[in-house]
């Protein structure tokens, strides 16, 4: 073919379906043909291989511009054609565009494994029928999905390397690339198609892989010496739950990089132990009963020999394929002593509903979703369910506290006095496993009485009662920087620094600074940032420094002088800065409720916290901060599901005041950002 | 059980209009079935069977012979709806003979709208709105 037509477009498809090719057609004759245009359709019936029947197209057509889709995929944006051309003539170098696509391949070559860009629709059958990632503007890509390839130069498909159907669309991707075209996918604020597909065939998926590898990414042989040089060790422990225990085993099948598994029967009487018996695997059984999790952990470590690495979980918690040989390289780093995997409920808050194992493909997606390329965020709160260890980080730190109990206690302490010696903690941005119970009260009965149990233990070791390891995500939401932003941010009332970790998670160029009165947590947060002991009603910080924001999370309540400090604060916060306060409301109905019951009982948590001075509603709140000479900028609220009675006594509130809302009685915290 | 050995079975009670022990049969092997692109697709239609016992109708899997026609089925209902949802139903009489023909109930339709079509309240309303008017027979 020697001289391409600038005015015909060609649609290319490999039929193997007549059904559904008949379909795609169905749709392509319904798209807007731009005046002083042609199309033109071919099918290409029995294609040995997706590479051979394009290759067969491509040299069948004149048309400049070719289409090259699956038989499963539909166009629905009538313009399609228009909006092709458009993103052609605007660029002679964009060789093809894509519908989905990765602007840089994972080392691994899988596209679905990196952050995609790109939008379509598919079929839902629980969940929302768009698959969108969100790119607002055009994103030049490695590698393409082959549903649609749309291009306006022929390049030949290299079907002497993919004879079969995986990899043949990277592979023309890094083709056009070679020849110094861009590869794109536009910002489709709507999806241009549907694909229709189910399940992909994958049996021969990997050794195409490699194929590709070899060809456009040689150095990538590294990722698979990772994986061979990955051996751990799983701890695997189980109580009355032999049928899920054999699962688990079953599902380890597929996961890479275990080099020996260890179970730990924790005195089951379902038969656990008989089936045990008949298996291969090394196995201790505590026929005594229950034990707590130090001394359970312990056994395991000395009297088994382990790998260099150890992961402990829990039968019903299943990690991904290559999610232990993340982790093993995240514990590569002599600054990390622990790691955990992302799980369904890690990212519950943000939004993750994943209902069975089949849903950790969205777990991975929103957790990859995040732009700054970072391997890990680091923690105060691995997860009991499924963590790493280095052996030598067990060596240094020496064994589990055996008078602890609770998993998630003898952690928290491992965890704190690995951060003593230096070692961080992390979650591992590449590691996934799905949960299928979330409290440990769940398998033990006992699990309550453990916490109550290991609550003295813990005060006589720690000097606290209560161990904040979670982060505020309101606070941390409430501040919005660009992710390069410098800025300095100080918490009143730091506690361990949990929240102050998050926000240099997120933010790698803030500097956070803390103050808190209790001595013990300082000592642990000094590890994390720059913290202080001291009394903020003592109206004065020992910080030369201004800050961009200063926080109180949960703190403005407890103090003789809120509005002092608050005051205060201005002298320290540079000009436009902000107060971030997180501030339980005491007009909350429950608070009400129990008024007009002719209660009103203080509790150890919660909006009547017995150490609360002050009680604030919305309009102290608001005052507060106005007389303080402050702007109040935004004002997010919580809330709890209400029950039918309090709705019932909110209504009859509202019908008595018109200067109440019913928000006001719905809000559980206000979260205030209030600006110098 | 086996992939191929569900599939089969699957067929030939279907054949010999066994439909309630076909569907037990899937669902008792839900997961094998959800490994195969096909027996998946069969698997996801049970709740159509449900609804429409449920509404006092004959059931979906008692009006297909065998696995590769209610595949087939299927898809076409799929492709009706999902035309509706694009906005590219050409002749709408179309798809109320297709609908007629092969006695497609309201449920069929609901489900696979829900399952299959983007913008689902949009087709599932005009389905409504096409049984009001008299139009569609369901």
């Amino acid at each position: 073919m020697n001289r391409l037509n600038d005015r015909k477009i060609c649609f290319i498809i490999c039929s193997s379906d007549a059904l559904y090719t008949e379909e795609c057609l169905y749709y392509i004759h319904h798209l807007r043909i731009p005046e002083g245009y042609e199309i033109e359709v071919l099918t290409v019936e029995n294609a040995v291989s997706m590479a051979a029947g394009y290759n067969e197209g491509m040299q069948a057509s004149d048309a400049r511009y070719k289409v090259y889709l699956h038989q499963d995929v539909f166009i629905v944006n009538h313009d399609f054609i228009q909006d092709v051309l458009d993103l052609f003539q605007a660029d002679e170098q964009i060789g093809m565009i894509g519908m989905i696509g990765v602007d840089k391949l994972p080392a691994s070559g899988i596209m679905w494994e990196a952050q995609r860009c790109g939008a379509i629709f598919v079929p839902a059958y629980r969940h929302d029928d768009v698959l969108q990632f969100g790119n607002e503007t055009a994103v030049e890509a490695e590698a393409i999905d082959g549903l649609m390839m749309i291009t306006q130069y022929d390049i030949p498909w290299r079907e002497d390397l993919f004879d079969k159907w995986d990899f043949y669309d990277c592979s023309q991707s890094q083709e056009f690339i070679r020849r110094g075209y861009k590869v794109i996918v536009p910002a489709l604020r709507k999806p241009w198609c549907m694909h229709d597909s189910v399940l992909a065939n994958l049996s021969v998926y990997d050794e195409e892989r490699m194929k590709f590898l070899q060809e456009y990414f040689p150095q990538a042989d590294d990722a698979e010496q990772e994986t061979a040089a990955c051996g751990m060790t799983v701890v695997l422990t189980s109580f009355q739950r032999c049928g899920q225990l054999q699962d688990t085993l079953s599902w380890l099948k597929g996961t890479e990089g275990i080099a020996n598994i260890i179970i730990a029967d924790n005195g089951s009487d379902d038969g656990t132990a008989d089936w045990l018996a008949a298996q291969q695997y090394d196995y201790v059984q505590f026929d005594e009963g229950v034990q707590g999790y130090g001394r359970l952990w312990n056994v395991i470590l000395q009297n088994f020999d382990v790998q260099d690495c150890v992961v402990f979980m829990e039968a019903g918690v299943y990690p991904e394929k290559m999610s232990l040989v993340e982790l093993w390289k995240v514990l590569q780093s002599d600054e990390i002593g622990i790691a955990c995997p992302v799980t369904n409920y890690s990212r519950y808050d943000a939004g993750v509903k994943a209902g069975s194992r089949d849903d950790l493909a969205w777990v991975r997606q929103d957790s990859l979703r995040q732009t700054d390329r970072k391997l890990y965020d680091r923690t105060l709160h691995a997860d009991w369910q499924m963590w790493a260890v280095r052996r030598d980080v067990l060596q240094q730190t020496g064994l589990l506290r055996e008078e602890l109990n609770h998993p998630e206690n003898v952690l928290k302490d491992y965890s704190l006095r690995a951060l003593r010696n230096g070692l961080r903690q992390v979650q591992c941005r590449r590691a996934f496993a799905y949960e299928s119970f979330c409290r440990c009260r769940e398998v033990y009965a006992q699990a309550d009485q453990w916490k109550t149990q290991d609550r003295s233990v813990m005060k006589r070791d720690w000097g606290m009662n209560y161990f904040n390891l979670t982060p505020n995500d309101f606070l941390v939401n409430a501040i919005q920087e660009e992710p390069d932003a410098v800025f300095r941010v100080l918490e009143i009332g730091c506690d361990l620094g949990a929240t102050l970790l998050a926000i240099q998670n997120r933010y790698p160029g803030c500097k956070t600074c803390g103050l808190d009165i209790n001595e013990a947590a300082v000592e642990i947060a000094q590890y994390i940032t720059e913290a202080e002991c001291g009394n903020i009603d003592e109206l004065q910080l020992p910080f030369q420094e201004k800050f961009d924001y200063i926080i109180f999370g949960d703190v403005l309540e407890h103090l003789r002088h809120p509005e002092e400090v608050v005051k205060m604060c201005r002298d320290y916060l540079n000009e436009g800065g902000y107060i971030v306060a997180s501030i339980p409301n005491v007009m909350h109905i429950s608070v009400l409720e129990e008024l007009i019951d002719g209660r009103f009982q203080y509790q150890d948590v919660g909006l009547l916290d017995r150490t609360h001075i002050h009680l604030f509603t919305y309009y102290e709140i608001m005052s507060m901060f106005h007389e303080t000479g402050y702007s109040v900028r935004e004002v997010r609220k919580t809330g709890v599901d209400l029950s039918e009675r309090q709705q019932r006594i909110m209504r009859t509130l509202l019908a008595l005041s018109e200067q109440t809302e019913d928000w006001m009685y719905e809000a559980f915290q206000y979260v205030v950002k209030a600006q110098r | 059980m086996d992939i191929q050995n569900l599939r089969e079975q699957v067929d030939c009670l279907l054949s010999m209009k066994k439909a309630d022990e076909a569907e037990k049969l899937l669902t008792e092997n839900a997961e094998t079935a959800k490994s195969d692109k096909n027996l998946l697709k069969i698997y996801y239609l049970i709740p159509v069977c449900a609804a429409e016992r449920e509404a006092g109708q004959q059931t979906l899997f008692t009006k297909v012979s065998g696995i590769e026609e209610l595949l087939e089925r299927d898809t076409k209902v799929k492709f009706w709806v999902r035309r509706i949802a694009f906005d590219v139903l050409d002749d709408e009489k179309d798809f109320y003979r297709f609908c007629t023909a092969n006695r497609v109930s309201l449920p069929e339709l609901m489900i696979e709208a829900y399952c299959n079509a983007v913008h689902k309240e949009k087709v599932q309303a005009f389905i409504q709105r096409k049984i009001a008017e008299g139009k569609l027979k369901v």
